[in-house]
């Protein structure tokens, strides 16, 4: 008999990863691509010269230095200037206009008459990311346009400088953003996009290179090599798909910090610990999975369907605290939201260390999940009858 | 072609994986999203309040505060120190602190300070926080400002004229609670139905050729009736299961369908017919069963994205965007939120129908050509 042990099982799973072309392109091209992918979605990540129609009714030297102002802000671009509100519609259904900014007649007359006059907007709620951007230049263009004015007209009654400044803000509202500070939409999406695909091929290639000992009926020989230890057979032959995708996190982590240019605000330590133990977490589901089913493709489309979902209750997109009693209550389940916690605390917010303790302890339970299958697990791999399912 | 249809129905009916994919994944995961995206909007976002100063007016401010509807005072901690642990234990998602001298730098006509600590990592609510407290200060600011004003003989009526001229009046078009689930659930029924068919497909195809389970084709006549049947199959299947969502699910979580139902068919007839061609050509590409879930799972979420309607397009690069336009999803996402939320008419979206329509010819060539190819090569091998 040939070597046996553990090194001999994590050869032989080496050698069918470079063998198999199915495999070696889940495990090596694929993940790469993805990465790639992500990267050039949200390099950049800042969402500006976002267009939209400007219908000025009023056309006054004061109407203009508003438009002019709107013009300037980074987040909006005045791509068509329109006569009547009905053509600014128009362009925005036909999605080349992301809000309409409208002045109607009368609006120099109303200011300089004193009278509070209004500029109107229309965004879709049909584009929410695009909408927020636009809703938040234009709020503070008309707030500093509007305290302009009414700071010159302090003064033309004859009120001094600085006491106009106080009357116009009697509060000054100091506002001081942790983490994130440019609120760039891309950095706030890129991690956890790049890590939820992440997860779905650790699912996936874990749950191959198992399920496929039963799929093809190789179990024996695999147990042979393993010396006949269910535990080393399968730390063996998970051990080079470990290995392979922590450095994969760690790769995430050079893209963000060096390639993306986004601040590490907190541990590395950290997050380094935080993406090998989110390996292992999907890799024990996925041996649970595949030893609850003992069939290589249903286990397939239910691990893959648990990994994609993760995305969704992970609360990056919509805030966990947001979503139903029950909805919160399955977030739980997922890994990926511990991990996201990890994330964010540790490379987007700074928290201290110790509050994010509870987190690497459920992704730790996590880990320890296909101990209650085990022995059903050792007949699995032993026992024919559960063999050879397509 | 009533062989070919009986033969496909008896095909998805005998496979498991495929019956779950083709027939019931679509409602299960409009199901699952539902109830994650159904709340739509964040309300009442827990925030700490600081009040160094207990005087009355600090008082005023925090009931402003505490009024909401957008946030929701959960905390009133002693320090700023204890705020912040609260912060970081997620308790709380924001921090206004009002120091001490607040009242006193006020009543004294000079300008008070008000410190706000925002969580920049989650966008969402970043906005409420900011836009609820910023405009609970304001509130208080215009209150005080107008009052100083008429205590120093500026006129009383037109006293809004000179405190803000100015001022935003925002109106929101179609999706009027700006709800995230309307906004993005359309987009994720669409995608969802490209993205079953195609690994469902796929998953068949390897079926049809290890187990030779082939009709025979003798000629482009024969591979064009196989696949119109094909085709008409899955129009029916996905047709029912559309029905289901936006009439039973659409209407159990409150999202918007403002669309005429015949557009609305006409566009996911057109599109079903694009999807499934597409799928046909794709299925003759893999070599086991369980190649096609583990190559092109991951692939949903970069395809969602690339429609350019959940994350917008003006953020990433054109070419990227218009490599996506391959996916006859990518226009369909954007005809299928602008006539189903926006209520717009097929005639609005022409230039999506139109690139769909495009798409749905050239994938219904290559697979009636892809299926007598393959055909022949099975019965030359058998």
């Amino acid at each position: 008999m040939q070597n046996v042990g553990l090194w001999s099982v994590a050869k032989r799973e080496v050698r069918e990863i470079l063998h198999n072309r199915l495999y070696c392109s889940v495990v090596f091209v694929l993940p790469l691509v993805m990465l790639l992918f992500f990267t050039i979605m949200f390099y950049g990540g800042a969402i500006d010269n976002l267009p939209v129609a400007m219908v000025d009714r009023d056309k006054t030297p004061m109407s203009q230095e508003l438009v002019d102002m709107i013009e300037a802000t980074p987040g909006i671009y005045i791509a068509y200037e329109t006569q009547s509100i009905d053509d600014a519609e128009r362009l925005m259904l036909e999605d080349k206009a992301s809000a309409i900014i409208y002045i109607d007649k009368g609006f120099e007359r109303s200011i300089y008459g004193g009278v509070p006059t209004e500029v109107e907007c229309y965004v879709s709620g049909v584009n929410l990311s695009a909408s927020g951007v636009v809703e938040r230049d234009l709020q503070t263009v008309v707030e500093t346009f509007s305290s302009g004015i009414a700071l010159s007209k302090l003064q033309s009654l004859g009120v001094g400088y600085e006491e106009s400044m106080v009357d116009v803000m009697p509060i000054n509202v100091h506002t001081n953003i942790v983490g994130n500070p440019y609120l760039n939409y891309g950095y706030y999406l890129a991690p956890i996009f790049m890590f939820m695909g992440l997860v779905i091929f650790i699912v996936v290639t874990a749950t191959y290179a198992i399920g496929r000992e039963l799929r093809y009926a190789t179990a024996k020989e695999w147990l042979e090599v393993a010396g006949d230890s269910s535990m080393s057979a399968v730390v063996s032959k998970l051990l080079p798909l470990t290995i392979t995708f922590t450095l994969y996190t760690q790769l995430i982590y050079f893209i963000l910090f060096f390639v993306m240019g986004m601040e590490c605000s907190g541990s590395y330590v950290m997050l380094s610990l935080g993406g090998f133990l989110l390996v292992l977490a999907y890799q024990s589901i996925a041996l649970f999975i595949v030893t609850a089913t003992s069939n290589l493709r249903l286990a397939l489309s239910l691990g893959g369907g648990y990994a994609v979902m993760a995305f969704t209750f992970s609360g990056i997109t919509f805030p966990v605290m947001a979503m139903y009693g029950v909805a919160q209550w399955l977030s739980k389940l997922f890994p990926l939201t511990y991990f996201s916690k990890i994330l964010i605390s540790q490379a987007v917010v700074g928290a201290p260390e110790f509050y994010n303790v509870k987190d690497f302890v459920f992704l730790t339970l996590f880990v320890l999940l296909p101990l209650v299958l085990w022995r059903q697990f050792g007949r699995v791999v032993r026992e024919e009858q559960y063999w050879g399912k397509e | 072609m009533r062989r070919v249809i009986e033969n496909e129905v008896r095909l998805i009916l005998g496979d498991g994986g495929v019956l779950l994919l083709v027939v019931f994944a679509m409602l299960i995961y409009t199901i699952i999203y539902s109830v994650a995206y159904g709340k739509e909007v964040v309300r009442e976002v827990s925030i700490a309040v600081v009040d160094e100063d207990h005087s009355s007016m600090s008082r005023t401010l925090v009931d402003g505060l505490r009024s909401g509807p957008d946030t929701f005072v959960a905390y009133e901690p002693t320090s700023v120190e204890e705020a912040k642990e609260l912060f970081y234990r997620g308790k709380v998602f924001g921090i206004v602190v009002i120091p001490r001298g607040f009242e006193r730098t006020l009543l004294m006509g000079e300008q008070a300070d008000v410190a706000v600590i925002l969580d920049g990592s989650h966008l969402l609510i970043y906005k409420e926080v900011l836009t609820q407290t910023t405009a609970d200060v304001l509130v208080e600011g215009t209150v005080i400002e107008a009052s100083r004003l008429i205590a120093s003989g500026v006129g009383g009526e037109d006293i809004m004229g000179v405190v803000q001229p100015v001022s935003l009046d925002k109106h929101i078009l179609y999706n009027t609670p700006q709800g995230y689930g309307s906004f993005v659930m359309p987009s994720i029924v669409v995608v969802i139905i490209q993205q079953t068919l195609i690994i469902g497909l796929a998953m068949l195809g390897v079926r049809r050729r290890t187990k030779r389970d082939i009709l025979q084709i003798n000629s482009y006549c024969d591979a064009i009736k196989s696949v119109v049947a094909k085709i008409l199959v899955y129009v029916v299947i996905y047709g029912i299961n559309l029905t289901i969502v936006l009439g039973v699910v659409w209407t159990l979580f409150g999202f918007p369908y403002n669309g005429r139902t015949i557009d609305v068919a006409i566009l996911m007839f057109i599109y079903m017919v694009s999807v499934t061609s597409l799928s046909l050509s794709l299925s003759h590409l893999f070599k086991h069963r369980e190649s096609p879930l583990m190559l092109l799972l991951w692939s949903s979420v970069p395809i969602l994205l690339l429609a350019g309607v959940s994350y917008p397009k003006e953020a990433f690069p054109e070419w990227l965007y218009l490599l996506g336009r391959l996916f006859p999803s990518s226009s369909a996402v954007n005809a299928f939120v602008d006539i189903g939320t926006a209520g717009v008419s097929l005639y609005d979206v022409r230039a999506d129908l139109y690139t769909i329509a495009v798409l749905a010819t050239i994938y219904l060539i290559i697979a009636i050509v892809t299926e007598a190819r393959s055909a022949n090569k099975n019965t030359l091998r058998s």
